[in-house]
């Protein structure tokens, strides 16, 4: 009789043991354990207004890419440098032609009757049909370009590596920009990373990223500031991290399309800095995108997602287009 | 031929001794294994972390063996670190109101216009992520968080590593005991499989 009550007691103790470990295993899972006090849920800046999203994504068109590349569009083309090739696309996705660049394309610019390609310390220009014409001059070993246009029939060049705009004529270079203007208080471009991008509009402006100081800057040929305006915010509104915005292009009216990198966001602000829309939030992108270039056909924002190797089309929704 | 007589105490007998066998085999191969191996240590991979904050409450010490660390070669040196301030905040400076750490663990020190250094204290770091959390999605992703080994007690079973919502917690060589940023990239062979 004693033993059976030993028994039964060893068989309720052993039961009771199971029945906290499998309460204390169920309860460490991740999912089930309590809400955490620490827990900082960043999803919210992920999250935009519907009211402020005025594109939707219409279409992607894949691309292989192998290293840097860049996009620019012209005359309702876009145009792709990369894998050493030059290749000019429809917005549908259809190949027009194409032709063989350098090893080294980092950025590209159209105008009616050239392509600039820039390498990292040079530019290559080429006619429509592919024929190489000049290079540029080399002014340092230590330049990065990370950007260029055509103004007014010369080649304006962002250089990363040595904080500074160059303007040439053909080969030679006719001008330098260091963004300190005579002004007592401006401090010149701080480049943190590569990431110095810039933009010729339909005004024929040039607007320059100073992305350490989350600005955007309008210079004139002689090196003069003439507008200035920056919004430095974790939220929609600004900008954040050390170099946005990384990417940018015009649009009519004096309007900037502006690409950030860490939290990918593409938006379009007036030229006084005006927040006017989102073309795309957050949550449009994958994980590990980086800062989208992007360029524009009217209204359509055309951006080239190198981590996911495709180029993304947002046009503009049309209830926005009729209001 | 002879037939062995089995009965009950033969049986049982044979039984524990067996059993006792098995179990001395056993250890001594797991001694022979951890003899002949390298000694393991835990740490985090910070290509796999999430920044959910359980560093900091499930460790079995009272303030956590995991502390944030700062690759300050991928640094962008931000005035407005997202690691440091909290999310709209109006004037970027040092008080208290504008600390998204919840133990003011992070030391803001300007270098030169516009750029600011950011360092951890490890004596106030709780390895809550939070910091972490807002660089990796607004900056470079340069603070992260690192198990230190001359606070962390090794145990077998890691109770941080048990309620990881990534996997991010893995036995590395005690000889290459920390995963920092920069120095290590992600899916690097230097990281073991997790054996959790």
């Amino acid at each position: 009789m004693k033993n059976k009550y030993i028994s039964l007691f060893l068989i309720i103790l052993a039961l009771l043991i199971v029945a906290v470990i499998a309460i204390e295993y169920v309860n460490s899972k991740p999912k089930k354990a309590k809400q955490n006090p620490f827990e900082y849920n960043v999803d919210e800046f992920k999250q935009v207004d519907p009211k402020l999203i005025s594109h939707a994504e219409k279409r992607q068109i894949k691309v292989k890419l192998n290293g840097k590349a860049g996009i620019t569009t012209f005359d309702g083309k876009i145009y792709l440098a990369a894998n050493n090739t030059v290749s000019v696309i429809s917005p549908e996705g259809k190949l027009l032609s194409s032709f063989s660049a350098s090893d080294d394309t980092r950025a590209i610019a159209v105008s009616a009757t050239n392509i600039a390609i820039a390498e990292k310390n040079q530019v290559s220009v080429f006619d429509h049909a592919g024929n190489f014409g000049y290079s540029t001059a080399i002014v340092s070993d230590s330049s990065v370009f990370t950007s260029l246009a055509f103004w007014d029939g010369d080649i304006v060049v962002a250089d990363a590596g040595k904080r500074r705009i160059y303007i040439f004529e053909k080969e030679k270079l006719i001008a330098e920009i260091e963004g300190i203007s005579g002004i007592e208080n401006l401090h010149g471009f701080i480049i943190p990373s590569a990431r110095f991008d810039l933009a010729v509009n339909d005004e024929n402006e040039l607007w320059v990223v100073n992305p350490g100081m989350h600005a955007l800057q309008q210079y004139t040929r002689r090196g003069a500031l003439a507008g200035s305006w920056d919004k430095a915010s974790l939220t929609i509104e600004g900008f954040s991290g050390c170099c946005n915005p990384a990417q940018i292009c015009t649009l009519s009216e004096g309007r900037i399309v502006t690409s950030e990198k860490s939290m990918p966001r593409i938006k379009i602000y007036s030229r006084n800095g005006e927040l006017l829309s989102v073309v795309a939030p957050p949550n449009v992108f994958g994980k590990n995108v980086e800062a989208l270039e992007v360029a524009a056909i009217g209204e359509t924002i055309v951006a080239l997602d190198t981590e996911q190797q495709l180029i993304r089309i947002f046009e503009k929704k049309t209830d926005i287009l009729n209001e | 031929m002879d037939k062995k007589n089995v009965n009950r105490r033969n049986f049982l007998g044979d039984t524990m001794r067996l059993t006792a066998a098995v179990a001395l085999g056993g250890l001594a191969g797991m001694a022979l294994k951890n003899a002949k191996g390298e000694k393991t240590v835990w740490q985090i991979d910070p290509f796999e972390c999430t920044q959910c904050g359980r560093c900091a409450t499930d460790c079995v010490l009272p303030i956590s063996a995991v502390k944030c660390v700062h690759a300050y070669d991928l640094c962008g040196y931000c005035d407005l670190c997202g690691g440091y301030f909290k999310p709209g905040v109006i004037d970027l400076h040092t008080g208290a109101e504008n600390h998204l750490c919840p133990t003011a663990a992070i030391e803001r020190k300007f270098i030169e216009e516009p750029y600011f250094e950011y360092k951890i204290i490890e004596d106030l770091c709780i390895g809550c992520g939070k910091c972490v959390a807002g660089c990796t999605s607004f900056g470079n992703g340069s603070l992260h968080l690192q198990v230190r080994h001359d606070v962390c007690v090794d145990c077998n079973d890691c109770a941080i590593a048990r309620v990881c919502p990534s996997d991010a917690f893995k036995r590395v060589p005690a000889s290459q005991p920390y995963l920092i940023k920069g120095d290590f990239v992600a899916n690097s062979s230097s990281v073991w499989q997790n054996p959790v």
